[in-house]
């Protein structure tokens, strides 16, 4: 016999309903955040190890193994806990008394530093795959170089790296959940603080892990859509 | 479609199986299986001064670790053999799990007894009386829990009762306007977020800010303010059903006390020498006296 | 900045590393030999191996490892009335997660090998079991060891994440250290250094397999 009481209104019940929308919330909108910053400054620094300079090239290298080679939880304390030391100490008072959240800020933006790391090696790797001819035919029309990335080579790179560039998002979503070690009341974060108060564990934590798979299941779905229509056409097949 | 269903299908298919195995071992007494197995399983404190942390040499140590050693010697007394006695971590957030899956047979952390947690763990009588006040840097403009309104106050994610002490307080009108609480796992972030001008002040057990004040660079750097907003009695964290087990628990403690031991316990982690000097308070004396039953 | 919370506690400190590399080393073995057998599963053509391996790499691949590492810590023993001891439950969750990773990557190793060879196997007189695992298989693991370096060195760094259930390895003993002397700032640096040092190291070999791959070729094995 199971010694346990399920109590399921420990989920929907006030104040904890609550609770949880709003942490759900606050994953939905720190990952998506963090996203947008992973894929615009991935995309840069996947551009930037493609240059024939090589001091910029290396500058792209060293970012994506600074950020790869850490675990994404040192690199959130580093974020919350260090990062404001570099300002001056009016600075962090002005910061902390403006930025009414900072840990969610600190847990978008580190999230969003690490992710970028990740997909920038997507992107490269896109870049390469891309057919010299796009190159030539870019900088012949006249382009120069930031216009021909901006408007043809990343858009292109984008379209043949999507398969793995989903699985990065998806990722990105999860590793949100580290953020309730700074103490951002995501999904997790809400779950466990949920428990400390009723003491039922098992049905906070099956709600969480049920937001995730569904979050999961909702991204590949909508990604599967976007990779149909932005196919390009002509290729035999997506790459891997 | 049909395969993202059949994904979902087997999802909840592993779950039900999980749910398939699930049997809960029969209750065995813990002092049987004590005798039994010769192991005692004890949750312990690893990041709280002096509660329980791991020292300069990286030894585990503290209030509860002496403390736990006295109910281990007993134990080896009552059976009249060598007792193993088994450490594992726990913090505010693992500790009742931790009792409730039955990873440890006792826990001796700084739990506060609520009648909360005794709906799902039960406690040994209380052994340490201490209550909620504020950490804040000297000459800080907050004085006490008024001052608090509009500011941000870290405490512990874990905390439950002092969570509930300051809402009411705010629902009270005590704080008005209410402050801005601000979560951390453990007591040392939130400690460290106070020393980065994340928070204004920090609001937890006064026997734990001792610890965090004693522990900083420049402990003259920090006060401690505030009336007790609550009192807050501590007590070992037990499984529920456990009557023999808690009786034992409880006449080690007592002996404990009345022997004097405990006074040695306390003068060494938070007596004018220790590492966390904290008077007895007044009340607390009277506690352990009204602890001291005959035999 | 005070260097010297490092030195005074570097032997506390590095002690973890020796369980960092331990649960490292476990949770690769134990998820590879998993991840093959899920692997493999996904590309048969036996829908009662394929689909209970999609669900499972699906299902896993959803879940943020924190909180797969609370469900069997926390919550199996409360479902079964057993308990697993914090090194176990941290080991068995790694096993179980980055299995569903390593089976996608065997999968495209596989998946990768030439159709040819399968062929020849077959014509030889072996069996498909045989022909998997001594003809594809090999060949798919020498195309997969760059991403699977590459993954190890992932492991690697989520080991830290055993903190969370109290598990004194690497980063937990920082955190501790931490707890004590409240002195974040240099030692989370410090933490930081340590990893990108050794994971650049797995990240180099993952570098270095994938431009010079040939030679494994001497030493493939017959088992």
């Amino acid at each position: 016999m199971l010694n346990y009481d399920f109590d399921w209104s420990v989920l929907w019940r006030a104040p904890y309903g609550a609770m949880f929308a709003r942490g759900v919330l606050t994953t939905v909108h720190l990952s998506l955040l963090a996203w947008l910053l992973a894929l615009v400054l991935g995309a840069c620094v996947g551009a930037i190890r493609m240059q024939p300079w090589p001091p910029l090239r290396r500058l792209g290298g060293a970012y994506v193994s600074l950020f790869r080679n850490t675990p994404f939880l040192v690199q959130l304390f580093f974020w919350y806990f260090a990062a404001p030391l570099l300002l001056s100490e009016s600075g962090q008072l002005w910061l902390y008394d403006n930025v009414p959240d900072y840990a969610y800020w600190a847990g978008v933006l580190g999230l969003g530093i690490y992710t970028a790391s990740r997909v920038a090696e997507q992107f490269r790797s896109a870049f390469f795959s891309i057919p010299r001819d796009q190159y030539r035919a870019a900088f012949a029309s006249g382009l120069t170089s930031i216009q021909a990335y901006r408007l043809v080579l990343i858009p292109y790179a984008f379209r043949l790296a999507l398969p793995t560039i989903t699985t990065e998002f998806l990722t990105c979503f999860k590793n949100s959940a580290l953020a309730m070690t700074i103490g951002v009341m995501e999904t997790t974060h809400t779950a466990s603080h949920v428990e400390a108060f009723t003491s039922h564990g098992l049905e906070t934590t099956t709600a969480a892990s049920l937001v995730y798979l569904s979050l999961a299941w909702t991204v590949i779905a909508a990604m599967g859509a976007v990779e149909r229509r932005l196919r390009i056409r002509g290729l035999l097949a997506r790459r891997r | 479609m049909k395969r993202r269903i059949l994904v979902i299908a087997g999802g909840l298919m592993v779950l039900v199986l999980l749910m398939g195995v699930a049997y809960r071992a029969n209750a065995e007494g813990i002092l049987e299986k004590i005798e039994k197995t010769g192991t005692v399983t004890m949750g312990l404190r690893e990041g709280a001064v002096p509660f329980g942390f791991i020292d300069e040499k990286g030894q585990w140590v503290g209030f509860g670790v002496d403390l736990g050693e006295e109910i281990h010697k007993a134990l080896e007394a009552k059976f009249n053999k060598p007792i193993q006695l088994v450490k594992k971590p726990m913090d505010p957030k693992t500790r009742i799990p931790l009792i409730t899956s039955g990873a440890i047979d006792i826990g001796i952390g700084s739990t506060t007894i609520t009648l909360a947690r005794e709906d799902v763990v039960d406690f040994s009588l209380p052994y340490f009386l201490t209550g909620t006040r504020l950490l804040v840097p000297k000459g800080s403009p907050i004085k006490d829990f008024p001052d608090l309104a509009g500011k941000r106050v870290g405490m512990g994610s874990g905390s439950t009762a002092n969570i509930n002490g300051i809402d009411q307080a705010m629902a009270a009108g005590l704080i008005a306007p209410p402050c801005e609480k601000v979560l951390f796992d453990e007591h040392n972030k939130g400690f460290l977020a106070l020393q980065q001008n994340k928070i204004h002040a920090y609001f937890t057990d006064a026997s734990m800010l001792a610890g965090m004040k004693a522990k900083a660079e420049k402990p003259g750097d920090w006060e401690i303010v505030g009336r007790y907003l609550t009192y807050e009695p501590y007590g070992i964290l037990l499984p529920e059903n456990q009557g023999e087990w808690r009786d034992f628990v409880n006449a080690a403690l007592v002996r404990t006390i009345k022997s004097g031991r405990y006074q040695q316990i306390y003068d060494k982690w938070f007596g004018p020498k220790g590492q966390v000097p904290l008077a007895m308070s007044g009340e607390f004396t009277m506690l352990l006296k009204a602890l001291s039953y005959p035999e | 900045m005070d260097l010297g919370v490092i030195t005074r506690n570097a032997g506390f400190i590095f002690g973890g590393l020796v369980l960092t590399f331990e649960l490292a080393a476990l949770a690769i073995t134990g998820g590879l030999a998993l991840g093959v057998l899920l692997g493999a599963a996904r590309v048969s053509r036996r829908p009662w191996l394929y689909w209970p391996a999609t669900a499972y790499i699906h299902f896993f691949r959803g879940l943020p490892l924190i909180l797969v590492i609370f469900w069997l810590y926390f919550l199996l023993p409360v479902l079964t009335g057993r308990n697993l001891d914090e090194f176990t439950a941290a080991v068995a969750s790694f096993v179980v997660y980055e299995a569903s990773y390593f089976a996608e990557i065997v999968r495209a190793g596989i998946q990768s090998t030439s159709r040819g060879q399968a062929m020849a196997a077959a014509a030889s007189g072996l069996t498909g079991p045989q022909a998997f695992r001594l003809v594809i298989l090999p060949q798919a693991l020498r195309n997969m060891l760059p991403s699977l370096t590459n993954h190890a060195v992932v492991i690697f760094q989520d080991t830290s994440l055993a903190y969370v259930i109290g598990l004194r390895e690497f980063l937990r003993r920082v955190n501790l250290v931490d707890a004590r002397e409240a002195r974040s700032m240099e030692l989370y640096l410090f933490a930081g250094v340590v990893y990108l040092v050794l994971c650049s190291l797995g990240a180099l070999a993952a570098q270095r397999l994938e431009r010079r791959s040939p030679w494994l070729s001497g030493a493939r094995r017959n088992d």
